[in-house]
């Protein structure tokens, strides 16, 4: 299974975003696409989830039997770092709401709660007096049960403390073979410790590293550079 | 601090805000600008929109507040008229003097009826200032806006009737300048020596004011405008005195403090999320047996109950309070109408009514801040099918909030039919045109939520043809009663606006909604 991003484009107002992402993530590796602050990757994330309609390009699922088609609502979930929930549910009721309008068929709420170490008692409090963890945890959930093929983590750890940010990368890990996982951050050391693909988005394009330069002394110095040059070269 | 002083000072600022403001409005004037280099062009429609959608905003406001005000206050003239009638002080005035008289004296109470806010984020548009500041000077200038609203008010009175002179216009203007700024001092002063006096005795005060309106009035019909200076003269007396205290006051930069800090936050962020904020006890111990859509409906209706359902609650206690006193008026012969005229009446403010009791915007506020808010982030909720089941299952819960202040309409429609004699077939078209209203204003503010979404993050409302639509709406159902001459065309017409808006809005909505049904 292939998520083939070609030619994309997008600009607001006079500001071109994304010149011309043309890139091929593939099933089974986790990508961490790293980027200085506004240079696109929520958008990109955004175009790919068809939350913004594209200037230029397609973003197309290649499935293991070789056909192509569309994103459907169901292939894509895209983890926000901060998300916004229904106050007025608990996070049980959330996710049995999820699991219905999903027809999502012998699903044990509670194992999916324990799974992610979500506390009992918390399960039934309002969403209103979550963290943001806890609200991040449900969003796990939200992945866990729905199984989709590609999911879009849009720095889903920046907020968190380090015993969840432990948890969330060992779910991350356990699931990754099945499906496409892209995992926006600007934490270097993050990124080297999840994920076996680095992409980087800069000026308007995306750029594969090479998986050597991951495991050099000097990785974070080459990337920074690699970042600076480019915005140097930008101005 | 001399605050005569300061008053003048602050209302120099004003009027030269005023006439800023008008002259920075016609320069900008939303139709031609310039591009770039030399060369003109014209705004783009939704520029032009937003550009005049502030004064449109503005306008909407005023009117509304003024209009409600004439009816909130009509509604009680004809009830001191039927109460105290036997006064020989009131039984003389008609229940248009008292009005007249009642809107004057609620003046002196009321700051003023323009939406501050509005006004607030004008004075920042174009001044640029601190916003703090900005709200801190309008506390201060408030009396005088009552000033020169009462005084244009009064004059456009004087100008279209025999009622008073313009001379007489101003003097009043400036009884109410002056006995407001008592008014204040005699309320902090109060509020000093025990606060939870201070509401009834204003109360009392206020009734003093009315009566003695009343009888200045009867004098006017021998010496007006002598009376009027006479009661300005004692005014003016009492003026130092009340500044002494509002200067001595030990808490005034307190109160002033928090009046300020509540305007500002009513023009900064969380204006919304505050006024629909939750409370532990909204959610005590509520289930839902229900499924999918239907018990995230379920939920948001009962959880929101506060919010939702107690202003229809209230609204339908006014409305069965209304049919008791008719029933005692009509029992005891206070009415001296004809049994035509009764029909009528009713048949007039039948649509004021239902826009009185349906029209609520705070449940569209609630549905936004409480809950679509977050599930747009979501595509499954952005589907035509999910959209348009959400829709049906929250038309159904509105129009059952609806149904309470509707059935006590019904209620007093039949007991006045059955007291003033109106035909049974009237009586049964009045009560349908009522429930078609109900469905046409439950479909109405979902349409407009739905295909507008009015409301954005940042909670401002941004959305220039929401105000448009809403200014269209209102206006037509305050002033259009009056072309509707008979129960028929009443029936007809709400039928008619109920199909349209029912069976063109779903489909505009399954269409349309995927697409503008999103987070702005």
């Amino acid at each position: 299974m292939k998520l083939v991003v070609s030619h994309l484009k997008k600009r607001f107002g006079s500001k071109e975003v994304l010149k011309d992402i043309d890139f091929t993530f593939q099933q089974g590796s986790i990508y961490a696409l790293l980027g200085r602050n506004g240079s696109g990757k929520t958008t990109l994330f955004n175009l790919i989830a068809s939350n913004f309609s594209k200037d230029a390009g397609t973003v197309k699922l290649i499935e293991e039997d070789g056909s192509m088609h569309d994103i459907k609502n169901e292939d894509i979930f895209l983890m926000v770092a901060e998300p916004i929930l229904p106050r007025f549910l608990t996070g049980y009721e959330f996710i049995k709401f999820f699991v219905e309008v999903h027809h999502v068929t012998n699903v044990d709420i509670d194992a999916y709660f324990n799974q992610i170490e979500f506390h009992p008692q918390d399960r039934h409090r309002l969403i209103q007096s979550y963290s943001t963890g806890m609200k991040n945890k449900l969003q796990m959930i939200m992945f866990l049960i729905l199984k989709p093929k590609i999911i879009l983590m849009d720095e889903p750890l920046t907020s968190l403390d380090v015993v969840i940010q432990l948890q969330m990368k060992r779910i991350i890990k356990q699931i990754q073979k099945d499906h496409i996982i892209i995992f926006s951050t600007h934490i270097l050391q993050l990124a080297k410790d999840l994920c076996e693909e680095l992409v980087i988005l800069n000026d308007g394009y995306l750029q594969a590293i090479d998986q050597e330069v991951m495991h050099t002394q000097d990785f974070e110095h080459n990337i920074i550079e690699l970042l600076k040059d480019k915005e140097d070269e930008h101005h | 601090m001399n605050i005569i002083n300061l008053y003048i000072r602050l209302s120099y600022i004003q009027v030269c805000q005023l006439i800023n403001a008008i002259v920075a409005f016609f320069y900008n004037f939303p139709i031609i600008k310039k591009m770039h280099g030399h060369t003109y062009g014209f705004y783009g429609f939704k520029s032009v929109v937003n550009r005049i959608a502030f004064v449109g905003a503005f306008l909407f406001h005023f009117f509304k507040d003024a209009l409600s005000y004439v009816v909130v206050l009509g509604g009680i003239s004809v009830g001191i008229k039927s109460l105290l009638g036997l006064l020989p002080i009131v039984n003389d005035l008609s229940v248009l003097e008292i009005l007249i008289l009642l809107n004057l004296a609620m003046f002196i109470f009321v700051s003023n009826t323009m939406n501050n806010i509005v006004s607030i984020k004008q004075l920042k548009t174009y001044y640029h200032l601190p916003l703090m500041d900005l709200v801190y000077i309008k506390e201060f200038v408030t009396p005088f806006n009552t000033f020169i609203n009462e005084w244009i008010i009064l004059s456009i009175v004087a100008h279209f009737t025999s009622m008073i002179t313009y001379v007489q216009a101003f003097l009043i203007s400036l009884l109410f300048l002056t006995t407001n700024i008592v008014c204040s001092a005699l309320n902090l002063k109060l509020h000093h020596v025990k606060k939870s006096l201070g509401g009834f005795i204003l109360f009392i005060i206020f009734l003093v004011i009315f009566f003695g309106l009343v009888y200045s009035y009867r004098l006017w019909g021998q010496n007006q405008t002598f009376v009027l200076l006479v009661l300005n003269g004692m005014s003016l007396v009492a003026l130092p005195m009340a500044i002494g205290i509002i200067q001595t006051y030990p808490h005034y930069d307190g109160i002033l403090e928090d009046s300020t800090l509540s305007k500002y936050e009513a023009v900064t962020k969380y204006r919304y999320t505050n006024q629909v904020a939750l409370k532990d006890s909204d959610v005590h111990i509520k289930k839902s047996n229900k499924k999918g859509y239907a018990l995230l409906n379920d939920l948001f209706f009962k959880r929101n109950f506060r919010l939702l359902v107690k202003p229809s609650l209230i609204k339908t206690g006014v409305y069965l309070a209304i049919t008791a006193f008719y029933v005692l008026a009509m029992r005891l012969n206070w009415f001296h109408f004809a049994e035509k005229d009764h029909l009528y009446a009713i048949l007039s403010t039948t649509p004021i009514v239902m826009y009185i009791g349906c029209n609520d915007s705070s449940i569209i506020i609630s549905m936004y801040y409480n809950c679509d808010n977050s599930l747009l982030e979501y595509g499954f909720y952005k589907q035509s099918k999910a959209i348009l089941e959400m829709l049906y299952l929250r038309l159904w819960s509105m129009l059952k909030i609806f149904l309470m202040p509707t059935s006590a309409f019904l209620f007093f429609v039949a007991i006045a039919s059955k007291l003033s004699k109106i035909p049974l077939d009237d009586m049964l078209k009045l009560m349908a045109s009522s429930l078609f209203l109900m469905v046409f204003f439950a479909f109405y503010l979902l349409l407009i939520y739905y295909l507008l979404v009015p409301f954005t993050q940042d909670e401002k409302i941004k959305n220039p043809i929401y105000y448009i639509v809403n200014f269209a709406v209102y206006m037509i159902f305050i002033f259009g009663n009056k072309y509707i001459t008979s129960v028929d065309m009443l029936f007809y017409l709400s039928l008619i606006v109920m199909i349209v808006v029912v069976v063109f809005g779903g489909v505009a909505i399954y269409y349309l909604a995927p697409k503008t049904f999103r987070r702005k």
